[in-house]
C-alpha cells in the first residue's frame, strides 16, 4: 500500500507540466532573488517583477517581497510561487543590478526571449566580472586615508602613513574571515579589533602628532555602517516598514560589533 | 586663498575616496570616473555651506543645512548621470552620498556607550539621527524638482 502511495507521488501524470508560465514565474523568482541578495531595495526588486511580468502578458500581477523572501502570483494561471533567499552577508555588488536591469529593459523590448532571459539570470554569478581582491583592498585604503583627511582636517604624515597600514590589514582580515567563514558581523569585530591593537602598539612606539582617535576615524570608515543605515532609514519612508525594521537592526549590529571591537583595547591608550 | 585651496584639496579628496568606494560596491567600471564627480561636487556644496555660515548659525544646523543641499545635488546630478549612461539611479546614490553618511558618528555612540561617555554619545547619537533624516528629506527635494524637470527614472 505505502509502496503504491510513494510511487504515485513521482508518477509522470503528477508531476508539473513546464509551461511558459512555469519558466516566467522562475525567472521572476530569480531575477527578485539575485536584486535582493545583492543589497537593492524593496521597491526596485517588486518593480523589476512586475515589469517581466507586464512585458509577458501577465494580468493582475501580485508581488509581495520582504528582506528573505519573495512571494510571486499568477491570479489568472491559479500559480503562486515563493523564493527564500539564503541568509544575507550583507554585502553590495552592483553590477549584478546593472546587469538584472539590462535584461529586464532587452526584455520589455522584446529583444529577448524568455529563455534567453531566463538562461542569462541563472548563469550571472559567472558572467558578471568583479574587481580582483588586490584592488578591493587598495580602494579601502584610500577611502580611509582621504576620508580621515576631510572629515578630521588635519594631515600630519604619522596619521596618513598609519591609517593607510592599519586599514589595508583590518581590510584584508575583513574580507579573509568574511569569506572563509560567512559570518560578517564576526569579521566586522575581528577586523576593529586589530585597528585597536595597532593603535595600542604604535601609542607606546610614536610621539606627538600621532593621535589614536583620528587614525581610528580613518580606518575604521570602510566598516561603518553609514550607507546601510540611509538605505533602512530611505526603506522606511518608502514605505516598507517589516523590512526597513531589519535593515535598522542590521546596521545596529554592525555599529556595535565595530564599536565593541574599538572599545575593548581603548582603554589602555 | 587658503579658504579656496582647502575647497579645491578637499574636492579632490571627496572625488578619490567616491572612486574607491566603487571598487567596493563593486560598480561598473564605465561608472567609476562620473560617480566620483556626483560625490565629489556634493563634497563641495557641503563644505561651501559649512565655510559660509560658519558665523551665522549652530553647529549642528551647519551639518544639517550642508547635508540637506549636498543629498539634493546628489538626487538631481545621479539622476541625469543615470539617464545618459542607461545605468539605474542607484549606482550613483550609493557611492555619491558615501562621504556625508553618519557612519562615523554609529559606532561612536556604541564605543562610548562602552567606555563610558554617556554625553559624547548622546551627542553623536543626535547627530546620526539629524543627519540621516536630512539625507532622506534631500533626496526627497530632489525628486520633486526631478519630477518637475519631467524626467523619469529608468528602472
Amino acid at each position: 500500500m505505502m509502496d503504491s502511495i510513494t510511487t504515485k507521488l513521482n508518477d509522470e501524470a503528477l508531476v508539473p507540466h513546464i509551461s511558459e508560465a512555469h519558466l516566467l514565474m522562475d525567472a521572476c523568482l530569480l531575477a527578485g532573488e539575485i536584486l535582493m541578495a545583492n543589497g537593492s531595495e524593496i521597491t526596485r526588486v517588486e518593480d523589476v517583477i512586475l515589469r517581466i511580468g507586464r512585458a509577458a502578458g501577465i494580468e493582475k500581477l501580485q508581488v509581495y517581497a520582504l528582506l528573505n523572501a519573495i512571494t510571486v502570483s499568477f491570479p489568472t494561471q491559479g500559480l503562486t510561487q515563493m523564493r527564500t533567499i539564503p541568509p544575507r552577508i550583507q554585502t553590495m555588488d552592483m553590477e549584478k543590478i546593472v546587469a538584472v536591469n539590462d535584461l529586464t529593459r532587452k526584455f520589455t523590448a522584446h529583444q529577448m526571449s524568455l529563455v534567453e532571459l531566463h538562461d542569462c539570470l541563472s548563469q550571472i554569478d559567472r558572467t558578471i566580472p568583479t574587481f580582483p581582491v588586490w584592488l578591493q583592498i587598495l580602494g579601502a585604503t584610500s577611502v580611509s586615508v582621504s576620508l580621515m583627511v576631510m572629515l578630521t582636517k588635519s594631515a600630519a604624515p604619522i596619521n596618513l602613513f598609519l591609517t593607510a597600514i592599519t586599514s589595508c590589514l583590518a581590510y584584508t582580515i575583513y574580507l579573509m574571515i568574511r569569506n572563509r567563514f560567512n559570518m560578517r558581523y564576526f569579521a566586522l569585530f575581528v577586523a576593529s579589533v586589530l585597528i585597536s591593537l595597532m593603535m595600542l602598539v604604535s601609542s607606546h612606539l610614536f610621539k606627538s602628532p600621532f593621535d589614536p582617535d583620528i587614525v581610528i576615524v580613518g580606518a575604521v570608515m570602510p566598516f561603518v555602517p553609514g550607507v546601510a543605515l540611509t538605505n533602512a532609514v530611505r526603506e522606511i519612508m518608502a514605505g516598507n516598514f517589516i523590512s526597513g525594521q531589519g535593515r535598522i537592526i542590521e546596521a545596529l549590529l554592525s555599529a556595535a560589533s565595530v564599536g565593541l571591537g574599538i572599545a575593548l583595547l581603548s582603554f589602555f591608550y | 586663498m587658503v579658504i579656496f585651496l582647502n575647497l579645491v584639496g578637499q574636492t579632490i579628496l571627496a572625488y578619490i575616496s567616491v572612486f574607491s568606494f566603487g571598487f567596493i560596491l563593486n560598480i561598473p567600471r564605465k561608472t567609476l570616473n562620473r560617480a566620483g564627480i556626483v560625490g565629489a561636487s556634493a563634497w563641495l556644496i557641503y563644505e561651501l555651506v559649512f565655510v559660509l555660515t560658519q558665523h551665522l548659525l549652530d553647529k549642528n544646523w551647519r551639518i544639517v543645512l550642508g547635508t540637506l543641499l549636498a543629498s539634493t545635488v546628489i538626487g538631481v546630478m545621479s539622476l541625469s548621470m543615470s539617464r545618459a549612461q542607461k545605468v539605474p539611479v542607484l549606482i550613483y546614490n550609493i557611492p555619491g552620498i558615501f562621504p556625508l553618511v553618519p557612519g562615523a558618528q554609529a559606532y561612536q555612540v556604541v564605543r562610548n556607550l562602552v567606555v563610558g561617555n554617556r554625553e559624547v554619545a548622546g551627542q553623536n547619537f543626535e547627530l546620526l539621527v539629524i543627519i540621516a533624516g536630512a539625507i532622506v528629506i534631500g533626496f526627497w527635494i530632489a525628486e520633486i524638482i526631478n519630477r518637475l524637470r519631467s524626467i523619469k527614472p529608468l528602472t
